[in-house]
């Protein structure tokens, strides 16, 4: 999945600039700043760390500081696909460890590692709430329930396809 | 009465009269995080292009969630003048059919549908009132999740919505208000069960302004998916208790913090407040009284911690959602050391009801201590996963029941309540009420209302190395002993599912779980142990195999099932 974004592009600095003038006048707006970058970044980038904390009266630790503590916010560019395995009692006994496994045949990597072309990565997420679906999974910022090793071995041939 | 509110009201009536002349089929579709993992949002739109294509007229539209998690996605149908049928569930394969069959040639294909609502059947589709699901079940706070467009403000007014809150602006004083919840017995609903009453009491005797309201719903604990559902499916019930509470404790200022992962709670809540501020229901003088109040949202990161009151207000503040210590109560010093009240948003969901009904009726549910209803997070190995809800005090074993029972035909083995913080409850306490008073007596938690079910296949130490795992990944690491405590936790339990259990271990889980939980400053470290020393204590002799024996007695731990002996082998 493409951000909308790219810190490459030369004129990143004035998107971040427009971001924080829209919170001006909001008090504590750093989670706001940072996950309107998750939005239209993907990731929070170092330089936009420091040039958000300049715009909103801060230091760059105290950004880095909630940028790193949150798991939804993350400071280096995710794969082209990350595939968020749910974390929950539910999904744990009503099929995620086969899941598990099925997945990291297919790519050959583990949970918390991504593929050596940065195409597909497995993470672990808290528990995706959606328990009476188990096993649950997130792919792409959707969540997916009832998933079999079927459908995990369509989306990983349908994104390989794709990006080929 | 207010000019305002009239006007409402006055419109509510008319949009409802029209609908019941609609000439047209309506099609609702249930739309929420959960129906949407199962492919709601492909019927919805595979519906809509059904009816184009067909040359079909029909209103087609969103509601939220009916709990019914098992048969989604759910669709239902209510020709002009006719009954409205629950279908589920219908997956986008299913849904040429339904329009051809259902929408267009009028048969009721009662195959695929699961009740009629109200209280008179259709077809041999049996009424709401007989469908197996609901017949166990009180619904008040969900009554209106999936039947309502959750931003239609018409259906929602039509309905008795904001008279609540009418009456509260223009015939109670914010004392007599508290009063009445005081009296109705109502508790919180996130997990520490303060009473509400008394918590407003003291939000409104504080002194300092601005004063902060947050109605908290972070719900980041495993196992439960109340409040988004409630977000999601009657956002404008939950902003009333929100408003009438700000009243109540004469408040300036309001936060809703939504978990960051509750994408379309997140989408309704945002519309519904934009809806509220256009109509005069949010602002400045609400409902054309005196009282003024502002909302702002504020989505969270995905931190379990953040759920903490403390935590949720550093975040607010833009910083790390850490604890921190509570020498001065939250009431007087909060966000940005300002007075602030916070309460969980089914309890929001609550305060309409009771100020509408009277405390007596409150009162009237549950048990001697835990008054009211309480909505149910059921998953696990159980037929009829989903969201209900039931009076305080209903037994275990009658959940089970509405929930189908087991889902594999296994035997039941225990239930973890209240997502990471409690002990589990075993089979020989499957009467066990589920209220706050008889869950203690066993040393288990109601908490916010997760319930996970288990089979005889859940391995008990396997189970909670993965609980207090959550707990090490989440802990917010500012005390050493909920930090470190939880890593040896993880270690111990990893080791035993790994057989590398140790003599001594279960001495040291018996060491360790009382020592967090004296000295961790928040709620979440304390109870981060008690899962797993409670089924330590209940599953002695499991654990004790995984540690003696290098045996796992149900069969899950990889490493141990080799030592399983086989059926006739000796």
């Amino acid at each position: 999945m493409h951000a909308k974004l790219s810190y490459e592009d030369p004129g990143w600095e004035n998107e971040v600039r427009k971001i924080c003038a829209e919170v001006e006048n909001v008090d504590g707006a750093s989670m706001l700043v940072l996950h309107r970058l998750m939005q239209d970044f993907g990731y929070i980038s170092e330089p936009a760390t420091h040039l958000a904390a300049e715009l909103l009266h801060l230091t760059p630790p105290q950004i880095f500081a909630v940028a790193t503590y949150y798991h939804e916010f993350r400071t280096e560019k995710p794969a082209e696909t990350t595939l968020m395995l749910c974390r929950g009692p539910a999904c744990r006994v009503g099929g995620m460890v086969a899941l598990r496994k099925a997945m990291e045949k297919v790519l050959g990597i583990t949970v918390g590692e991504r593929t050596a072309d940065d195409k597909f990565a497995i993470e672990s997420s808290g528990c995706l709430g959606i328990c009476p679906h188990a096993p649950a999974m997130q792919i792409d910022h959707d969540l997916a329930g009832r998933v079999t090793t079927e459908d995990v071995e369509h989306w990983i041939a349908e994104r390989s396809g794709v990006h080929a | 009465m207010t000019a305002q509110y009239d006007a409402l009201v006055a419109q509510a009536k008319a949009a409802l009269e029209a609908d019941t002349a609609r000439q047209v089929p309506r099609i609702s579709v249930g739309i929420s995080g959960c129906s949407n993992s199962v492919g709601a949002e492909r019927t919805l739109s595979a519906i809509r292009e059904g009816l184009a294509r067909r040359n079909v007229a029909a209103i087609v539209e969103e509601v939220g969630c009916r709990g019914i998690c098992y048969a989604e996605p759910l669709v239902d149908i209510e020709q002009p003048g006719g009954p409205r049928v629950v279908y589920g569930p219908i997956s986008v394969d299913r849904v040429a059919e339904l329009i051809d069959s259902v929408v267009v040639g009028r048969d009721p294909h009662s195959e695929w549908a699961l009740f009629v609502v109200g209280d008179q059947g259709y077809a041999g589709i049996p009424p709401e009132t007989e469908f197996a699901y609901y017949r166990g079940q009180t619904r008040f706070v969900m009554a209106d999740c999936g039947v309502h467009d959750p931003l239609s403000l018409e259906q929602f007014v039509a309905d008795g919505g904001f008279s609540a809150l009418h009456k509260v602006l223009t015939t109670l004083k914010p004392e007599e208000v508290i009063a009445e919840v005081k009296a109705s017995g109502l508790t919180g609903r996130g997990g520490a069960a303060f009473p509400t009453g008394r918590k407003w009491e003291s939000a409104l005797a504080a002194k300092g302004h601005p004063k902060y309201l947050i109605d908290n719903g972070e719900e980041g604990e495993p196992a439960i998916y109340k409040d988004r559902r409630l977000y999601e499916g009657n956002p404008f019930q939950v902003i009333e208790g929100v408003l009438i509470n700000a009243y109540a404790i004469q408040a300036d200022e309001g936060y809703m913090y939504i978990g960051g992962e509750h994408k379309v709670a997140i989408e309704r809540v945002e519309k519904a407040l934009a809806i509220l501020r256009e109509r005069g229901i949010l602002g400045k003088n609400i409902l054309g009284s005196d009282f003024s109040f502002n909302i702002q949202v504020r989505v969270g990161g995905g931190s379990y911690a953040a759920g903490e009151s403390s935590a949720m207000m550093s975040s607010i503040e833009g910083r790390r959602a850490m604890p921190r210590p509570k020498l001065v109560r939250s009431t007087e010093r909060g966000v940005w050391a300002m007075p602030t009240c916070m309460n969980n948003v089914e309890t929001h969901a609550n305060v309409p009801l009771i100020i509408n009904n009277g405390a007596a009726w409150f009162q009237s549910l549950g048990t001697p201590k835990s008054k009211g209803t309480k909505l149910f997070a059921v998953s696990g190995h159980i037929k009829r996963p989903g969201l209900i809800e039931v009076p305080m005090g209903t037994t275990l074993q009658t959940i089970i029941d509405i929930c189908g029972g087991m889902s594999t035909g296994r035997p039941f083995k225990a239930a973890q309540p209240a997502g990471v913080s409690s002990a589990p409850i075993a089979a020989n306490n499957l009467n066990v009420e589920m209220a706050l008073e008889t869950l203690e007596s066993i040393g288990a938690l109601l908490g916010s209302g997760g319930l996970v079910i288990f089979d005889d296949t859940v391995c008990m130490v396997d189970m909670n190395n993965y609980l207090v795992n959550f707990n090490e990944l989440e802990s917010c690491s500012r005390c050493i002993t909920c930090r470190v405590g939880t890593m040896r936790l993880t270690d111990i339990l990893t080791r035993m599912c790994n057989g590398k259990g140790r003599a001594g271990d279960l001495e040291a889980l018996a060491w360790l779980g009382p020592l967090m939980e004296q000295t961790t400053l928040c709620g979440l470290g304390q109870a981060a142990p008690v899962p797993a020393v409670g089924a330590m204590n209940i599953f002695r002799e499991e654990f004790e195999a995984h540690i003696h024996d290098k045996r796992c007695p149900a069969g899950f731990c990889e490493a141990l099932v080799e030592k399983r002996v086989p059926v006739g082998v000796s």
